[in-house]
């Protein structure tokens, strides 16, 4: 089906079955307003991988959208044909206030070009762009009216598609970033045995989630990593200090959508943070088309977070473990390993993984790593539940088991013990997970 | 033979969606064929637009007849293909014969 062409006539026939559905829609819900989504590919190739590509972008970006407006969705009907993809959202919304909205999509996302986000109000009428104040649509390629190029035939279609193609191309490395956060979550809370955490064999010191928490969290997560990306890369002009705000508006409304999938467990809070930094620096690189090397991002995320200590931790009253931590012992947690640029990372844990890595293949890797990080971090997490007492065994025992540099069973035995006094003494690392992951994640991604 | 057709039912093809043209033909008590046109590049186009739909409705021979096109940009065999549908529809033809289109 795909790279097939489509007739003349099949298109027509879809745009007026699709204005058929519209009435049929408008008649059934009554006063509602329609998002109508289709792609503005030319000519008769109208079903690609790109445009498939493209089609599933504006899809999420339309769902976020009304996830964020807390927009009430009644129906969503989509059909990928070779007439072209297309799908139509039935909302409870005002159509101005939709129109407004899908107009910054078309106007500000990177793919925003290749969308056509139709709205139309409860008596059928689409509103136009212009009267929100957009100009009308300019060519895919040059600057002049799209329809004024497309009459002229200034671009022959096979320009035309090279260029979605390229456009879409240059946009993957997003979606490649954001699936590697995904895996990195993954190989995270998969590693089993781990002491006191969530893992394959047991809920550790948890008893409110499971994998399956994890699962669903991570899935609500995914899609905000490349929002981190997205506008880091698209406002990467802006001071470090209103990126950092920005990517912290985001993380927060990433959190939320983290609590709703967990029903209220905070399985990832931390690992957002992270997450959030990470993807801000990366976005904030690949705008100055500069290398995403070690030296590179621990000093754009040093940067982007250079106040955050003095921000959250001097400042405030304190409304989360990291302050509270801070305020009772002085550690600065995690937010001092943030603002030194995750040093402990890019300095210490990341090359200890390589090496064991080498050695000793990935999953004996992954296990020492996270005895390593167990034994060094201050971690909030460790504090809010033992205390000082708690924190200092878990360091102790963690930096024992790693000096004995134990291999495969005898390695997984002694984690397994360590689970269960992590279990007795309910001490959970959570902290050096998410560093764990973030170890994970950069040492698939940094280029050398 | 051509026949001119003069018995015309109400009729409409397209839709206003961009790149599309909204045709609908009407019977028409003059001789003659009247076009009415909305373009959102009539400024530029417009002439050629309404060529265009004079000459499909001419090659349809149909007569006595109203059509308007409301164009969002579409290209010219847009315009022609639904024209064509709508005078066919108001022709209270089923299927084209697309040989003879």
């Amino acid at each position: 089906m795909i790279d097939t062409h489509a007739t003349l006539e099949s298109i027509l026939n879809a745009k007026e079955k699709r204005a058929q559905r519209q009435q049929e829609l408008l008649a059934h819900f009554g006063e509602v307003s329609l998002i109508c989504l289709s792609l503005t590919i030319p000519g008769s190739l109208k079903l690609s991988h790109s445009s498939v590509v493209i089609f599933d972008i504006a899809l999420r970006e339309i769902r976020l959208l009304l996830e964020r407006e807390a927009l009430t969705l009644l129906a969503f009907e989509s059909t990928l044909a070779i007439s072209g993809a297309e799908a139509i959202f039935t909302c409870q919304a005002r159509s101005e206030e939709l129109k407004r909205l899908t107009c910054q999509i078309e106007e500000e996302h990177p793919l925003g070009r290749f969308m056509d986000i139709d709205v139309l109000d409860a008596q059928g009428k689409i509103l136009s762009r212009e009267a929100f104040g957009y100009p009308k649509r300019r060519c895919l390629i040059c600057d002049n009216e799209a329809k004024i190029c497309a009459r002229a035939h200034v671009h022959s279609y096979e320009e035309l598609h090279r260029h979605i193609d390229a456009s879409v191309q240059k946009h993957a490395w997003k979606q490649s970033i954001a699936l590697w956060c995904k895996r990195a979550m993954k190989r995270e809370v998969e590693l089993t045995p781990k002491p006191g955490l969530v893992d394959q064999a047991n809920s550790g010191a948890h008893c409110d989630m499971d994998i399956s928490t994890f699962y669903a969290s991570i899935e609500a997560i995914v899609p905000w990593t490349q929002r981190f990306l997205e506008e880091a890369y698209m406002y990467a002009n802006e001071e470090p200090q209103a990126a950092f705000s920005r990517l912290r508006r985001i993380g927060i409304a990433c959190e939320n959508a983290m609590f709703e999938a967990t029903r209220g467990v905070n399985t990832h809070k931390g690992m957002i943070f992270c997450l959030a930094l990470l993807c801000g620096a990366i976005g904030r690189l690949k705008a100055r088309n500069e290398s995403l090397t070690c030296q590179a991002l621990q000093t754009e995320i040093h940067v982007l977070c250079a106040h955050v200590v003095e921000e959250d931790l001097m400042r405030h009253t304190p409304n989360s473990a990291g302050m509270r931590f801070f305020k009772e012992t002085g550690s600065l947690g995690i937010r001092g390993v943030a603002q030194s640029g995750f040093a402990l990372v890019f300095e210490t844990s990341l090359p200890f993984f390589r090496e064991c890595y080498d050695r000793f293949g990935e999953e004996n890797a992954l296990k020492q790593t996270l005895l390593l990080l167990m034994g060094t971090v201050d971690d909030s997490t460790l504090w809010s539940r033992g205390g000082l007492e708690g924190l200092a065994f878990t360091k102790n025992e963690a930096q024992k088991i790693l000096h004995v540099g134990l291999k495969h069973q005898d390695l997984d035995d002694a984690l397994k013990r360590f689970d269960q006094t992590m279990i007795a003494k309910n001490l959970s690392p959570g902290g050096s997970a998410d560093l764990l992951a973030l170890t994970w994640l950069l040492s698939r991604i940094v280029e050398s | 033979m051509n026949t001119l057709h003069v018995h015309l039912q109400p009729a409409h093809a397209g839709t206003l969606e961009s790149s599309d043209a909204f045709v609908r033909v009407m019977p028409n008590d003059q001789a003659g064929v009247e076009i009415v046109l909305e373009s959102s590049v009539a400024e530029i186009y417009g002439d050629a637009i309404e060529a265009l739909v004079l000459q499909t409705v001419l090659s349809m021979n149909v007569d006595r007849v109203k059509v308007t096109v409301q164009d969002k940009g579409a290209l010219d065999f847009v315009i022609k293909a639904r024209v064509q549908t709508a005078l066919l529809r108001a022709l209270g033809v089923n299927e084209p014969d697309w040989s003879t289109l």
